[in-house]
């Protein structure tokens, strides 16, 4: 904490400084004010999505500029803003510090710090909106993002500067999917922010407790509106968490950027939108709610190295409700992103967590960006899950069915329980092909399923112990050569001796 | 404001047929009279806008009561019964106004001051700034004491502000906040 005197000594050389000329301003009445939107009478010249300043300092973004009027979104409590109070221009567009000051914090979506460590200390800031990166500025996805979860880095990888949806209901792990693949990227590089929008405060706390403990806070960032703010603040959070993303992007690193949720973000423009009296669409969602989401999530690449070849990773995430994929916001975002991660409550409730729905979530880009060890196991794993669930109908009457397929629907049972991983439990790569080479081996086949997972956690730490070598082989080439795939078949059969 | 937008029809209409007629100023009046006549009589007031009392009897006291009027002026009037739009006539006087004031070529002018400015001090002040501006004014003078000092200017948009309390706002305003020019895209 900076003292007294020097506060003083700061506010004397500010009041020194001070120029006293006359104050010139452009200047609007309110003539409505309500559900944190004001119509403004003049300010002729505000351009959309200006700045307007309040009497009492709050701030309101320009939106709607109709024929006697300008609409405006206040970004904060409108209580104190009456009917006939003046409104200046400030020329300014919203804009967030940006910059190594604003990690291990949590901000809210104007960038003011809402936890207790003090004000953020930089002079860099960014507007919240941007344009995104051109075709010439960008290369194609080919470095792989690791999230530490076996089913997502095999059968659904994610490459940096992709954008991978992860949708599915309520409860069905959205975010803890999120928050593993940040623990993840502990000591890998990458940083990472996290965007609640219109969530309970206590969830985000905890969230950021969790990240906190696991020491993911040093690389997190975290834009956090709660349900209770006013929506033009829910509306503005992914940008501003975006413009804090780019910065880094365009400083040459890597940001892992997580939206959670878009949903929300479309009902709060939703509101916005309804309440400046835009006319409604499908839902009632305004006709440009595609704009708002393409635009946002547009801006997530790999830059080419000219431009430093950094790169944003966008995690949009989508409620659904009763598993309903064709609703109007999560086929918008479908449509955008480079795949999905789809979540099914029924698979929850089987136990298999994450419950990822491997039949119809899909990777667009990212196999490109796979290792080769990674994908010399994933092919094979592809190939066992889709034989089983065409099987798996038939399983009730398992007694009946003949040898082949009795053991198909083993092997089948063998990997999907290898992909069962508890949260925030995040895994190396080397780890996950090794357990995975395993199963698809059929090296599990005699294990009793509920084993399985016991199996996974005691294999990985006998092969850190006696074996290392293969590990680190694995970690350090990225493949999977003969030589070291003998030497993990030996290190199996030998642990199989003794489990 | 849709009524502003509508009230506008009415008194572009009014006002162009004024024009055409070369009666600007006397339908301005008339229609401040009108105005003025509501305004004194909340009785008068409530017996125009009312929508229950009946259109025809509503047209016919008041074209006897404002006889002397212009022609164009009194046939507003009955056409705003007619139509059940009465309760825009303030709005529309206003409009009607800021045609007048653009046909003249003006633009508002508000001084507020924190003490009375005395009149020859005005006409300076208003004269240097027509001819900055180069145009012609119509002046509204107005006395604020809580600005301690100085004087406030307003035309249209544009606001100067030479007040002791205007600078006290901006001191305050540059110890609260903090300013910055954020970096432009890439």
């Amino acid at each position: 904490m900076i003292n007294a005197d020097e506060i003083a000594g700061i506010i004397k050389q500010r009041i020194a400084t001070f120029e006293s000329g006359t104050d010139e301003a452009e200047v609007g009445t309110v003539i409505e004010v309500g559900d944190n939107i004001a119509r403004i009478y003049g300010l002729d010249n505000a351009q959309s999505s200006e700045l307007v300043e309040f009497p009492n300092g709050v701030e309101g973004i320009v939106l709607n500029l109709e024929e006697d009027s300008v609409g405006v979104a206040i970004m904060g409590s409108d209580v104190e803003i009456k009917e006939g109070d003046t409104v200046r221009r400030t020329g300014r567009i919203a804009s967030v510090p940006v910059g190594e000051a604003v990690l291990g914090r949590v901000l809210n979506p104007l960038g003011a710090p809402v936890d207790d460590k003090g004000p953020i200390e930089t002079s860099q800031y960014r507007t919240i909106e941007n344009r995104a990166p051109t075709v010439i500025e960008r290369q194609s996805v080919k470095q792989p993002l690791q999230t530490g979860i076996r089913a997502i880095d095999a059968l659904i990888p994610i490459g940096k500067g992709q954008r991978e949806l992860i949708i599915g209901d309520r409860g069905t792990g959205k975010t803890a999917i999120a928050i593993d693949a940040i623990v993840n990227q502990k000591g890998k590089d990458v940083i990472c922010i996290y965007v609640a929008i219109g969530q309970k405060n206590s969830t985000v706390a905890a969230v950021a407790q969790t990240l906190e403990k696991r020491g993911a806070m040093e690389y997190t960032t975290i834009v956090v509106v709660s349900a209770a703010e006013p929506a033009a603040l829910k509306w503005i959070a992914p940008f501003a968490g975006c413009a804090m993303a780019e910065y880094f992007m365009y400083q040459g690193k890597d940001v892992l950027i997580i939206y959670d949720d878009l949903t929300r973000h479309a009902q709060a423009y939703r509101e916005v939108s309804l309440l400046l009296r835009r006319p409604p669409g499908r839902e009632a969602y305004p006709g440009d709610i595609f704009f708002l989401h393409s635009r946002l999530l547009e801006r997530a690449a790999k830059l080419s190295d000219e431009k430093g070849g950094g790169s944003m990773t966008a995690l949009p995430i989508v409620e659904t409700q009763a598993g309903d994929v064709s609703a109007y916001i999560p086929t918008n975002v479908i449509s955008i992103t480079d795949g999905q991660i789809y979540l099914q409550t029924g698979l929850f409730f089987q136990g298999i967590r994450p419950a990822v729905d491997v039949g119809i979530s899909v990777s667009r880009v990212g196999s490109a960006a796979q290792t080769k060890a990674m994908k010399a196991v994933a092919g094979q794993l592809k190939l066992d899950l889709a034989q089983y669930r065409e099987l798996a109908a038939f399983s009730k009457l398992a007694s009946d069915l003949d040898k082949q397929t009795q053991a198909q629907l083993n092997r089948g049972d063998k990997t999907t329980a290898i992909l069962v991983q508890p949260q925030l439990d995040p895994q190396p790569m080397e780890d996950e092909v090794i357990v995975i080479f395993a199963a698809t081996r059929g090296y599990l086949d005699a294990i009793p399923t509920e084993r399985v997972q016991d199996w996974a956690h005691r294999f990985i730490g006998f092969v850190h112990e006696k074996h290392a070598g293969v590990t680190d082989a694995i970690r350090d080439s990225g493949a999977l050569s003969d030589d070291v795939q003998k030497q993990l078949i030996a290190a199996i059969d030998e642990f199989n001796k003794a489990f | 404001m849709p009524n502003e937008t509508l009230a506008r029809r009415y008194a572009t209409a009014a006002f162009q047929l004024a024009q055409e007629a070369g009666k600007i100023a006397g339908v301005q009046d008339d229609l401040h009279a009108f105005a003025a006549a509501l305004n004194a009589d909340s009785g008068v007031r409530r017996f125009f806008v009312s929508p229950v009392i009946d259109r025809t009897q509503k047209s016919e006291i008041v074209a006897q009561s404002f006889s002397a009027f212009e022609p164009i002026a009194l046939h507003t009037l009955l056409l705003l019964i007619r139509k059940r739009r009465e309760r825009l006539i303030d709005e529309i006087i206003q409009q009607y106004d800021l045609l007048a004031q653009a046909a003249r070529g003006a633009r508002s002018l508000a001084v507020i001051s924190a003490r009375a400015i005395p009149q020859a001090e005005l006409d300076a002040l208003v004269a240097r700034l027509a001819k900055a501006y180069d145009t012609a004014f119509d002046v509204t003078a107005a006395v604020e004491p809580d600005l301690i000092g100085g004087v406030r200017i307003t035309v249209g948009d544009m606001r100067a502000d030479g007040t002791v309390a205007g600078r006290l706002d901006a001191i305050a305003r540059l110890l609260t906040t903090n300013e910055h020019t954020p970096e432009s895209t890439p």
